[in-house]
């Protein structure tokens, strides 16, 4: 559990962008999963999206799904699973994020912190090697940001799986395993707890 | 199975989803509308060269249409009596005349031009339901039958013959009786028809020469062969008479109407008026649907959605919504055909061809506004959304 944090306008959601292949890098060098992304094809860029889980700040759901659907599309990505795979495993997620009564809600009728919670499953579900948040706190008062933050802590250790955290919350350092800090576009502070 | 995005995200707002699918049906409708009037208007100004009964047909090469002939004299069909596979011929005369309702409207008597059709009764050339029945009155002087499908406005004929047999009224101011009924309808050419004997005919009409008809029928021997002997007709007879076989003697028909006239022109703007309706309405829709789910798209492509993706969810909302629209507007067509029919006298029914034609438009017109809409998907942009 990586947290990356630094004034507004250092570049971090900049450098969560590029390392997701959501943009792509001009020049230099950047490497994600011991692939080259500087210059790469869109198609690669698609293909590392595909290993990576987001979590918005706002939760970015498909109004038309049901929780259950939400996190299905995730999976349905994937070829080879099958259905009744997909079905079983939204519903363990959203069952471990503690939605096990909400699944087939639909996002206007759950808190703010439940769509969040219904975000971070979505995420996660595929087994993602690395999970990029920005800021998936700031929208949640600070109960259920702490409560999300947690819960995204457990599940990656579960999973093994890498998250990086851009935050301004400073009540959830807590939980990083490392800590690091962007200021100007440049690292300038690299802390492992 | 994936989960039906297309469908859940049309049926999520359903408000929306039944506003588009009044607005597809209606283009439908306009659609089959126009298609429908169409078609009536060829059918119904072919219904008599259907039920002619012959093989080859004579008619004046200055003939437009039925109730538009020029007259040719009947020595002609005489002479291909010569060839050899030629069994009989039949002269048919054919006029209008003014037909006077014999029932009285807020005490005024009223009149309307009826087509008169008229044969030598003694073999029923004329396939028309009651014609066979009814022949042999025909026989009679001034005795006429009525086409019962013939619009109200000639009067309650059908209900007056079936209750007191006979109908007195005059035509072009000569008294004739109705002794029975025939079933053909009315064409855009007439409103109404009557049938009697080439004597009568000529009684009615007596500005008309004997000896001067306006269509002649040809009937083969059994195991003639129809291309030969027209062939040997065409090159007997003189240049003053035209010679077809049953096909082209109505495709002459229908030709006239589609080009003579605007009548098929204006019906196939119609057409293409309700296609352009449609493909406005359905790319508000579509256009709409995508512009509001821009951020969703964005999000599913930083999972990892490819574009292909969205192109195809665009065309199967497009498909879905051609689908869904065309059931109400085939049910309204239906509808309104039936109404139409009772008003016009046409034959206006639905039909499994024209129903295919408009849902084949429907579908083209809604992939045409999804390939319009499609463009704005590319204003999914996953970088945008952190
Ligand atoms: N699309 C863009 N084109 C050009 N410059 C941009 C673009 N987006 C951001 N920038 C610039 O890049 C720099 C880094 O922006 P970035 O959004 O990464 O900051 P940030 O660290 O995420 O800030 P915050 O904490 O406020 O979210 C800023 O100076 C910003 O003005
Ligand atoms: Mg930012």
């Amino acid at each position: 559990m990586i947290i990356l944090k630094g004034p507004s306008g250092s570049g971090k959601t900049t450098l969560l962008t590029l390392m997701g292949g959501l943009r792509s890098a001009q020049s230099g060098g950047l490497q994600v999963f011991g692939e080259e992304l500087v210059g790469a094809k869109k198609n690669k860029l698609v293909k590392t999206r595909k290993n990576i889980g987001y979590i918005f700040q706002a939760h970015n759901l498909l109004a038309s799904l049901t929780a259950k659907q939400n996190v299905q599309m995730s999976l349905e990505l994937h070829d080879g699973i099958k259905a009744a795979e997909i079905e079983q495993r939204a519903i363990a997620l959203l069952e471990a994020v503690g939605l096990g009564d909400h699944i087939n809600y639909h996002p206007h009728s759950l808190s703010g912190g439940q769509k969040q919670r219904v975000a971070i499953a979505r995420a996660l579900v595929s087994h993602p090697k690395m999970v990029l948040a920005d800021e998936p706190t700031a929208a949640l008062d600070s109960k259920s940001g702490r409560d999300v933050v947690e819960l995204m802590q457990q599940l990656a250790r579960e999973q093994g799986c890498t998250i990086l955290i851009v935050t301004h919350d400073n009540r959830i350092l807590d939980v990083a395993d490392r800590i690091v800090e962007l200021e100007d576009g440049k690292i300038t502070l690299d802390t492992k707890h | 199975m994936k989960t039906p995005l297309s469908w859940l995200q049309l049926s999520h707002e359903k408000s929306r989803l039944l506003i588009a699918l009044a607005g597809i049906g209606f283009a439908d409708m306009l659609m089959f509308i126009q298609l429908g009037f169409k078609a009536a208007l060829f059918d119904s100004s072919v219904t008599f060269h259907k039920a002619l009964r012959g093989d080859i047909f004579l008619m004046s090469p200055q003939s437009d249409a039925l109730g538009f002939t020029k007259t040719f004299s009947e020595r002609r069909l005489y002479e291909s009596l010569a060839v050899e596979q030629v069994e009989s011929v039949v002269p048919i005369y054919l006029n209008f005349g003014s037909w006077k309702n014999p029932v009285k409207q807020n005490n005024k008597t009223t009149t309307r031009t009826i087509l008169t059709i008229a044969f030598n009764p003694a073999k029923n050339s004329l396939n028309f339901p009651g014609v066979a029945e009814n022949i042999d009155q025909l026989k009679l002087p001034d005795v006429y039958l009525f086409d019962d499908k013939s619009r109200a406005e000639f009067g309650p004929i059908p209900d007056l013959v079936k209750q007191n047999g006979t109908v007195k009224t005059e035509v072009d101011s000569r008294q004739i009786s109705v002794r029975g009924l025939f079933s053909m309808g009315a064409s855009f050419a007439a409103d109404g028809n009557i049938l009697t004997s080439d004597t009568n005919f000529l009684r009615l009409f007596s500005e008309r020469k004997k000896g001067l008809i306006d269509v002649g029928i040809i009937n083969l021997k059994p195991g003639a062969d129809l291309a030969s002997v027209k062939a040997t007709l065409k090159s007997k007879l003189p240049q003053d008479v035209d010679v077809f076989d049953k096909e082209e003697f109505m495709q002459k028909e229908i030709s006239y109407w589609q080009n003579a006239t605007a009548i098929g022109f204006i019906f196939t703007l119609g057409t293409a008026i309700g296609f352009v309706v449609g493909i406005v309405i359905v790319y508000q829709i579509l256009y709409t649907d995508v512009a509001n789910h821009l951020p969703e798209y964005a999000t599913l492509k930083a999972m990892g959605y490819k574009d292909s993706y969205f192109v195809i969810l665009v065309f199967q909302e497009a498909i879905i919504l051609a689908v869904l629209g065309f059931l109400p507007g085939y049910l309204l067509a239906t509808g309104l055909y039936s109404l139409a029919a009772g008003a016009t006298a046409l034959p206006l029914s639905m039909t499994a061809s024209r129903a295919t034609t408009v849902l084949i438009l429907t579908i083209i017109m809604c992939c045409a506004s999804g390939t319009v809409a499609v463009k704005k998907l590319s204003a999914a942009d996953p970088a945008d959304i952190f």
